[in-house]
């Protein structure tokens, strides 16, 4: 059988987070609560669109080594297959995250194959009418990566863009690139307000959309949602309220369930909804990657909208 | 056929006092749901259709665990059989009721885990392999053994899917093994290890395997047997392979859930299923290969599924999987994580 996917073109790095109660001063040693290793990076989206149903190929580089044993461990968890044979002498990179009593995030990151893409590894990387491909700003930003992208992204990809809080800093010739194949943006607040300038999330949603055949922007506003802008139709698409206990990765869940629901052939307002609903669950449990299932998404939509 | 068909079907449905709704489970779009074939099928008997979707073989279960009585057909594949059989999900097949049964191939109709607990649970309805396919670019004449994937000659220029199970199964075939019994996992590992450096890229949909070969990346590489048929129809330069060493085969059967309160009419759909005129149609559209060796005779002599897949020396081959323990599924994903760091 053959069907859509998603192909993810944005490295998976491991995230090393420690919960402490203040980031310390130099010379200082904070006071650890608790520790995990994690993949995180572009692996949080794939799982979001992994657990709503979705194939899922990682066609960003997967390199050799422990930190890469974690990220190949948990792609093969997930059931995401990879494209190309890993790097070898290349590890995978890391980032250490420190999250404060506040819960307030500090990280310091490092890339490693994560970014690397050469113009013979986007060679495979062969998208279907149906596909999806998912690119996000870190891997406009990396050096090894940055360069080989620009070269290979045009018009028509079935591309949804993900700026990231890199936005600011990826040169303006490739982000233009990017901005020019994407079919869709997905970005939060502050990032559609770094690419367009403008503070107001409903017009920078119709700002990010002008222009994008077939596609549009989604700009995502925490719990209050979000702003779909598509077909020169802006529509408030509400929040689904929760408690949330980590919003960590909540970003992510949303564009791998946007995307998701797209290759199953729903309208961008019916993804919109449901990816709403899958942030907000994701939200429930600690964790970059806990969102939930398309059943789980579905039902809460349902009940959601037995209640009003 | 067609005549005799919808007596046939007439009078089964004569059987019924009154028409009745037949709710199918079924993977989407796998044959059941065809708008023409549901069009024909209710004109000839009255019976209506109603279809739900499965997404995975966990879920399938789930549906009938949860919902007794609310199916009356549903596709299982035969690795699965035996346990459903055993959690007393289906009924006996009584092939006495389904007259285009005599045609089924004995080879599948005799199938070990269709027979689950000492009767068939399952019609056998469709088949394939996984094997591996060439680009006729480079092989003139299409190799006989699958030592092709190993061949220096070819080295970069080979692929296979990113998946565990399937890598292992494939080595195990090479290294003369049965694949639902592998009892030299080091010879596995070692043939493993020598491919490695031959492959690529993991190919992870058609497109992908079918652009790959029609640009000329890849001299042989890993295939499914619908997938070849599909592609050679596109007019792609590949040749498919059931090598001397044997294929992964796949069986699903047309099965009544022991809850079906309508039976006969279950019976009266699985025999318009296994029908040669159905099968000839649906054929043309992309079909699996048949387990009718009658559907498979009727088909056009250049038909994949008659050229390639209508020979009974092929069947016999083939090593039909049957399921795998979590045991087993572990040490061989665990094998896989280990060869694919190991670069």
């Amino acid at each position: 059988m053959t069907g859509a996917r998603l192909i993810q073109l944005s490295g998976v790095i491991v995230d090393m987070i420690y919960w402490i109660d203040a980031v310390p001063v130099a010379g200082a040693e904070a006071t650890v609560h608790r520790h995990a290793l994690a993949a995180g990076g572009g692996f949080n989206a794939m799982v979001a669109a992994r657990r709503a149903g979705l194939p899922v190929t990682y066609a960003a580089s997967l390199g050799t080594g422990p930190f890469a044993d974690i990220a190949a461990r948990a792609l093969a968890d997930e059931g995401i297959s990879i494209l190309r044979p890993q790097k070898a002498h290349l590890d995978q990179g890391c980032c250490t995250v420190l999250i404060d009593a506040q819960g307030e995030r500090s990280f310091i990151a490092a890339e490693g194959a994560d970014g690397v893409l050469t113009d013979a590894d986007l060679a495979l990387v062969r998208p279907a009418p149906e596909d999806w491909l998912l690119l996000s700003g870190y891997a406009l930003g990396y050096e090894n990566s940055r360069e080989a992208l620009s070269r290979w992204l045009r018009p028509g990809l079935p591309l949804v863009f993900d700026p990231s809080p890199l936005v600011g800093a990826i040169a303006a010739e490739t982000l233009a690139s990017a901005l020019a194949a994407a079919r869709w943006i997905s970005a939060n607040q502050v990032e559609a307000a770094t690419l367009t300038g403008v503070s107001d999330a409903a017009e920078a949603a119709q700002r990010l959309a002008d222009g994008r055949t077939g596609g549009g922007a989604v700009v995502r506003d925490g719990a209050n949602g979000c702003y779909l802008a598509f077909e020169d139709q802006l529509t408030h698409v509400a929040g689904h309220p929760v408690c949330p206990v980590d919003t960590n990765g909540a970003g992510d869940a949303h564009i791998g369930a946007f995307i998701a629901s797209l290759a199953f052939g729903d309208d961008p307002l019916t993804a919109a909804r449901i990816a709403n609903v899958t942030a907000a669950l994701s939200t429930l449990k600690e964790g970059p990657s806990t969102a939930p299932t398309r059943e789980e998404a579905l039902s809460a939509l349902l009940a959601a909208a037995s209640v009003t | 056929m067609k005549r005799l068909l919808l007596t046939t079907a007439a009078v089964l449905a004569g059987s019924s006092a009154f028409a009745e709704e037949i709710r199918v489970l079924n993977w989407q779009g796998y044959g059941t749901d065809i708008d023409w074939a549901l069009a024909a099928y209710t004109e000839a008997t009255g019976n209506t259709v109603v279809h739900e979707y499965f997404t995975s073989e966990q879920e399938m279960m789930t549906k009938l665990r949860t919902n007794p009585g609310a199916y009356d057909v549903v596709l299982v594949n035969s690795a699965f059989t035996a346990q459903m059989q055993a959690e007393g999900l289906l009924a006996a097949i009584d092939a006495s009721k389904i007259p285009n049964f005599k045609d089924i191939d004995p080879a599948f109709a005799g199938n070990e885990d269709l027979n689950a607990g000492g009767a068939l649970h399952g019609v056998p309805w469709t088949w394939g392999l996984t094997s591996f396919a060439v680009n006729t670019g480079d092989f003139a004449t299409p190799p006989t053994s699958i030592s092709v994937l190993w061949d220096p000659a070819y080295k970069g220029r080979i692929s296979i899917r990113d998946d565990g199970l399937e890598a292992v199964q494939l080595a195990a075939l090479a290294t003369g093994q049965n694949i639902n019994a592998i009892t030299d996992l080091d010879a596995v590992k070692a043939k493993l290890t020598e491919l490695m450096p031959q492959i690529s890229t993991y190919w992870g949909s058609e497109n992908d395997w079918n652009q790959y070969m029609a640009a000329g990346d890849l001299a042989a590489a890993s295939y499914w047997s619908g997938s070849a048929a599909r592609a050679i129809s596109k007019g792609l330069p590949v040749a498919f392979v059931v090598p001397d060493e044997g294929a992964i085969g796949w069986l699903d059967g047309l099965s009544v859930p022991a809850t079906s309160t309508k039976q006969d009419a279950a019976y009266t759909f699985i025999d318009w299923m296994i029908d040669p005129d159905f099968y000839v149609k649906w054929d043309a559209e992309g079909a699996p290969a048949t387990s009718n060796m009658a559907a498979a005779a009727a088909l056009p002599e250049t038909s994949f599924n008659r050229s390639v897949l209508g020979d009974p020396a092929v069947v016999a081959k083939v090593q039909f999987m049957k399921p795998v323990s979590d045991d087993d599924r572990a040490k061989y994903l665990a094998l896989w994580q280990e060869l694919k760091a190991a670069q």
